[in-house]
């Protein structure tokens, strides 16, 4: 049972990080989706498109199209973000850092794709039929 | 129009000098860069102690975290960073409830001290 779709299609650019929280936020309370999800959702799509236009597009020109779905069968907000970018699953290697580690033993990174795996219920990626990157998020409500 | 941060810097001193760096806007990837510019200038003018304070920050995605990380490292340096276990030179003030739990979510409150006093922070630095 899927319900109104949203759609938003951006430049792979950092100055659009803004414009897409936005997108997240209206979506979210066009939903009613509660406080908590919505900080998880926009936090999520936030550092999955700023992954993508920092490595994935790596400076080249490109655009991230992004899907907002709400199932309500299910009560899943479903997040679909796709790319033209060199095929790269960003879930297959997420470092985990550990409390208590000296700090010179902790990079400073890898904090967003953790937080992405923590907020979402699910989270993967796949290969669209052009050939590229599809990245399917999924917030149980 | 993209992210944006304003910055503000004051100097206060109790045990010891404390630069109070009040961010206003949001923290992503697009302006990670300007509080990092920011904070290096007060390091190399001898900066050697670190408030942030978060009470005007609408937005804190991981390029906060990233950018905390690489400024506590600086302030520390290189003699006890390989064995430091908390970021002692660097403290935020009235992070939002949804900051902290993006701290807690990874554990990042071990190393962090949050308050919610500015004195008791300032108080807070020997």
């Amino acid at each position: 049972m899927s319900n109104v779709k949203q759609f938003l299609r951006i430049d792979a650019n950092l100055v659009e990080l803004a414009s897409v929280r936005g997108f997240i936020e209206r979506t979210a309370h066009e939903f009613e989706v509660q406080d908590e999800a919505l900080s998880d959702i926009r936090l999520a799509v936030d550092e999955l498109v700023t992954n993508t236009i920092l490595h994935g597009y790596n400076g080249a020109e490109g655009r991230i199209d992004i899907e907002l779905q709400f199932e309500s069968g299910t009560g899943d907000f479903i997040v679909i973000l796709r790319d033209q970018a060199p095929i790269f699953d960003p879930f297959s290697n997420v470092p985990q850092h550990s409390v208590g580690e000296k700090l010179a033993q902790v990079k400073a990174g890898g904090y967003g794709l953790q937080l992405v795996q923590k907020a979402m219920t699910k989270s993967f990626h796949s290969v669209t039929e052009s050939g590229g990157n599809q990245l399917t998020l999924i917030r149980h409500l | 129009m993209g992210s944006h941060i304003e910055i503000e810097v004051s100097t206060e001193v109790a045990n010891t000098s404390i630069s109070v760096v009040t961010l206003r806007g949001e923290i992503d990837a697009n302006t990670q860069k300007d509080i990092e510019k920011k904070a290096d200038e007060l390091i190399s003018s001898g900066t050697k102690n670190l408030l942030l304070d978060l009470s005007h920050v609408t937005y804190m995605g991981s390029a906060g975290l990233r950018v905390l990380h690489i400024i506590a490292g600086k302030l520390m340096g290189t003699d006890d960073n390989t064995a430091a276990t908390k970021f002692d030179h660097l403290k935020v003030l009235n992070p939002s409830d949804e900051v902290v739990r993006i701290f807690k979510t990874l554990g990042f409150d071990a190393y962090l001290d949050s308050y919610d006093d500015i004195d008791d922070a300032i108080k807070s630095f020997s």
